[in-house]
């Protein structure tokens, strides 16, 4: 049985940042996240936003979180990591797929492949 | 070189820690410092570390606060509903919280709806905190007018002052609008005749307020005409030939029915004709007194006076500059008239003070001690409903340990128990604003005459006020049995289910007694303003104030004071009918306004000298009046040729000390060329009232005098009041002039002792009231915190009946328990009470917070309510059963 996607859509900075989520696996925090975002969209976002953004896909019932170790660098404190849950891949297909749909037709518009 | 590295503040990490979990919150911060050394790292460190990590630290904080605000919202609600059915499954506690709570706030409420009114809100004009009576002072008189050399002074040489006015609106000034001479005067359009409104005509016909001010008058209070304009300075300085006025809104409203046509219309004030030439804003009036017409003053245009008959300026300061850079700025300008006139200014001294400060006076001491003293209340009703919903918790551990074992968050625990207390207190403080509706009523019939005391009402301001103390008292009740609940261990609830921790039980303890202190302080305060009123009433004024009605000034009579006696009494009831002069008929004057003539008797050989106050009366006042002798007696017809003299105690001590004053003989200071014989001494009479300090006095035969000049005296045989309208009407035989001011006409004696003590009646029934509150509250509290103990302690009681212990023993230990808890707050409260009070001395009366007796009298009430509070505790312990209590345990 196919997993059901949320019933509320994804905002365009939450698919973001589940896209981000997802391609670093279990080294997903938000630091790493809001780099990731950084360094492949050039999108400037803070640790504060992308963090309160997990929690809130967290509260969707989207991610996941667990806290690491605590390490040396950061003070003694641990990580809060996180993880997508499989509603989260249902829910990012179904907004690509929304995104798609009103995009076909316009590719020589928009210059898309 | 290793660089310390930065770390956030502890406070900040506190309250990150507090707006979410601890781990949320340490793993955030881990990630604000895991970015400060990466950017340290690739050379791109901030230029404060330190303040860069806080201020992230901060944001990432105030970003998890406003992102668990709709979460928060959501568990509110199941919060609330827990907090509900928590209470619902204990109505008898909560009804009894409930209950002492709401008292508390509805004393504090009507409390607070007086004192706000009275003294706290600013006065009504823009920036009122700014206007400042300007007078001046010297070491005679505290409070003392300005001469118009000095106004002038002021007015022109003082830059802090940005306008200063003069009114005689304070002195009092009422007339009559409208009488037959203006409606006769001219065709149908004046005054009464003029008024479009005959049914307001006929009740203005009686006194209506009018205003004499200044020009500066306006501009410090901020006032500007609705309609037509203000007199010109050259209108001011010939009022009497402009005839000019300005209405009041609210004047114009009522007589004119606000025609806009009102300009130019003219209006009578007594009898002098005046042309209406401007119209004032609603609302713009005197802060106690609507005045219905303004016109120019002439103040400044009549020969100088000084003292209490100068001038009594209005100044509103500029931004910034304080009443004592404004002192300052005025001495300097009085220096060239202090250099004219040095007499006149030695020990003069300016003085600037906030209006309302001046017209609240001494009200504010009185009223800032009763919002202390019911401040005082609430807290007893706090502690008390502490101590129950702490009882409360320890009956609830077994609960509490399931919810804890099934997950629930030590904070979540105690948010629970502390919403409980503020759904407490916010249902308690609507049940007093319920109160309090009525509460506000009643307290202004028996408020003495106040500033303001009209606008006593629950407004808004109270209502918020209100509000706030049910959320205060909430948490004030609820914080600790919250925290205590909260801390315990899950095996330790589930252990001593039904029982009170160690913890709980010094809390326990610590309430008793802060709330047995706190109402020893109560109780001390009260007692002393009761005992005050007390003595006020019951001391000996000289003069039997019982079947006493008093007549002052009869205008229009030609006959002699001899005539009026025999007419008034041939009154029947009246039994005595005596005449004073000089001096004011017994209590009347200090109420309804008189004079005392005040001069200096001396022995004939000049050896001693004192201070006296006249009274010229006839051989028979001192019985119409119930003045006993204390040695010698009235004079007689007889008498006439020596010129005899009565004097009281105190003169006689300071002009003869040891000596018989009897046939001595004394001058007077205006009347130097008569020897008076003393003929007699009575003790002193408290002729002005028992708190008001006077000069000794002197009694001597009258002269000559028209009964115009003259008060009468008279004794009746039945109850005063019910003779006033036969007097009143047997006057209107012989004097038909109207009456002229408020201060004549015929009074009860008791009627105006009655509003002299009006305050002290007031405080002390007030105080009364409080001290009832805090006794039941306290007793209540006694017995709920002891019957919980026996309950507790049931399965010990037990064990010590079953070892032999006796009923008498159980009894015993009961009440030596809570006599323990009772002595140790006495010894707390008393001391403070004491210490409290003493800076209040002045509204004392012949008594002092050093009286040993106030505080046995509070001791021994509180002993015997604490007792009688813990008497059917004691009774319950010693009926345990131990087989019961020990099989039940």
């Amino acid at each position: 049985m196919a997993t059901k996607p949320p019933a509320a859509p994804l905002g365009e900075f939450e698919l973001l940042v589940l896209l981000a989520t997802l391609s670093l696996g279990d080294q997903a925090y938000p630091v790493s996240i809001a780099a990731a975002l950084e360094a492949r969209t050039g999108r400037k976002a803070s640790r504060a936003a992308v963090r309160i953004t997990l929690e809130r896909l967290e509260d969707k019932g989207l991610l996941r979180s667990w806290y690491g170790d605590p390490t040396p660098v950061r003070g003694g404190r641990a990580k809060r990591f996180f993880r997508a849950k499989p509603q989260a891949i249902a829910a990012v297909r179904q907004s690509l797929s929304r995104i798609r749909t009103m995009t076909a037709g316009l590719e020589s518009l928009l210059n898309l492949p | 070189m290793t660089r310390e590295r930065a770390r956030p503040t502890r406070l900040l990490v506190a309250l990150f820690r507090f707006v979410c979990t601890r781990d949320v919150a340490d793993a955030a911060i881990g990630d604000v410092l895991e970015e400060l050394d990466a950017r340290i790292e690739s050379d791109d460190a901030p230029r404060w570390p330190s303040a860069w990590l806080n201020a992230h630290v901060l944001r990432a904080a105030a970003s998890t606060f406003v992102a668990g605000i709709p979460a928060a919202l959501r568990a509110a609600r199941y919060t609330i509903r827990d907090a509900a059915r928590g209470l619902a499954r204990s109505p008898a506690h909560a009804l009894f919280i409930l209950g002492i709570v709401a008292v508390g706030i509805s004393a504090a409420t009507v409390t607070f709806s007086v004192v706000d009114a009275v003294v706290l809100r600013p006065l009504p004009y823009e920036h009122s905190e700014r206007i400042v009576e300007v007078g001046a002072t010297t070491p005679e008189r505290p409070r003392t007018g300005l001469t118009v050399e000095q106004f002038q002074a002021i007015r022109d040489h003082v830059p802090g002052l940005e306008a200063i006015g003069v009114s005689l609106i304070g002195l009092g000034y009422d007339v009559t609008v409208g009488d037959e001479a203006g409606a006769s005067a001219s065709s149908g359009m004046t005054a009464k005749v003029g008024v479009p409104n005959v049914a307001f005509a006929a009740k203005a016909a009686g006194e209506l307020a009018v205003g004499h001010v200044t020009l500066g008058y306006f501009k410090v209070l901020g006032f500007t005409p609705l309609l037509g304009r203000f007199w010109s300075p050259d209108e001011e300085a010939h009022a009497d030939a402009a005839n000019v006025s300005v209405i009041s809104y609210d004047f114009w409203q009522r007589a004119f029915g606000g025609d806009p046509g009102v300009i130019g219309r003219e209006i009578h004030v007594g009898n002098a004709p005046s042309r209406i030439i401007g119209v004032l804003p609603e609302g713009a009036d005197e802060p106690n007194m609507p005045v219905a017409v303004w016109q120019p003053s002439d103040a400044l245009a009549q020969p100088s006076r000084s003292g209490p008959f100068g001038v009594y300026a209005l100044g509103r300061l500029r931004p910034s500059v304080t009443p004592a850079q404004a002192t300052a700025q005025i001495e300097s300008a009085m220096a060239p008239l202090a250099a004219a006139h040095p007499d006149a200014f030695q020990n003069w001294r300016p003085r600037v003070r906030s209006w309302l400060d001046v017209l609240v006076g001494d009200a504010r001491t009185w009223m800032l001690l009763l919002l202390g003293i019911v401040g005082l209340v609430v807290l007893i009703a706090c502690v008390n409903a502490a101590n129950v919903m702490l009882t409360r918790s320890a009956e609830r551990a077994h609960e509490l340990a399931i919810r804890a074992s099934l997950g629930a968050s030590r904070r979540r625990l105690a948010t629970s128990l502390l919403c409980e207390s503020l759904l407490l207190s916010i249902a308690a403080s609507a049940c007093a604003l319920l109160f309090s509706t009525w509460g506000v009523g009643a307290i202004a019939h028996v408020l003495p005459p106040l500033f303001r005391s009209r606008e006593i009402a629950l407004n808004s301001r109270v209502f918020a006020a209100s509000i706030a103390a049910a959320v205060a008292t909430g948490l004030l009740f609820g914080a600790v049995p919250a925290w205590q609940a909260s801390r315990a261990s899950v095996t330790d609830m589930l252990k001593d289910a039904g029982t009170l921790t160690t913890g709980r039980r010094s809390w326990r303890s610590a309430f008793l007694v802060s709330e047995v202190a706190c109402i020893g302080v109560l109780l001390v305060v009260s007692t002393l303003f009761i005992a005050s009123f007390v003595r006020v009433t019951t001391l000996d004024l000289g003069f039997d104030r019982s079947h006493m009605l008093t007549v002052s000034t009869l205008h229009g009579y030609q006959g002699t004071v001899e005539d009026v006696q025999r007419h008034l009494a041939a009154i029947p009831g009246i039994t005595g009918v005596a005449a004073v002069r000089n001096g004011m008929p017994p209590l009347v004057g200090m109420v309804y306004g008189g004079a005392w003539d005040q001069t200096i008797i001396a022995r004939v050989d000049g050896r001693a000298t004192s201070q006296v106050e006249t009274y010229r009366v006839t051989p028979n006042y001192f019985a119409v009046s119930g003045m006993t002798f204390q040695r010698g007696s009235t004079w007689t017809a007889d008498d006439a040729d020596v010129h005899p003299i009565v004097i009281d105690e105190r003169a006689a001590h300071a002009l003869f000390h040891e000596q018989d004053p009897l046939g001595q003989q004394v001058v007077i200071d205006d009347m130097k060329d008569q020897t008076f014989r003393v003929v007699g001494v009575i003790p002193q009479a408290f002729e002005r009232g028992p708190d008001v300090e006077t000069a000794t006095a002197y009694y001597a035969m009258p002269p000559n005098y028209k009964p115009s000049w003259v008060g009468f005296v008279l004794r009746t045989s039945a109850p005063p009041a019910s003779l006033v309208r036969a007097v009143e009407a047997s006057l209107a035989q012989i004097a038909p002039a109207p009456r002229t001011s408020s201060g004549e006409g015929v009074h009860v004696v008791n009627d105006a002792f009655s509003q002299l003590t009006a305050r002290r009646r007031f405080n002390a029934g007030l105080m009364s009231a409080f001290a009832l509150c805090a006794i039941l509250i306290g007793a209540a509290g006694i017995y709920a915190v002891m019957a919980s103990v026996v309950a507790q302690q049931t399965r010990e009681i037990g064990v010590r009946v079953a070892l032999g212990a006796t009923p008498g023993n159980i009894r015993r230990d009961v009440l030596v328990a809570a006599m323990r808890h009772l002595a140790l707050g006495l010894t707390i409260g008393l001391p403070i009470g004491g210490l409290l009070s003493r800076g209040f001395t002045s509204l004392f009366f012949k008594v002092a917070p050093t009286d040993a007796s106030i505080y046995l009298v509070v001791a021994a009430t509180l002993a015997a309510v604490g007792l009688l509070a813990a008497i059917v505790p004691a009774k319950r312990a010693a009926r345990v059963d131990p087989i019961v209590s020990l099989r039940a345990s």
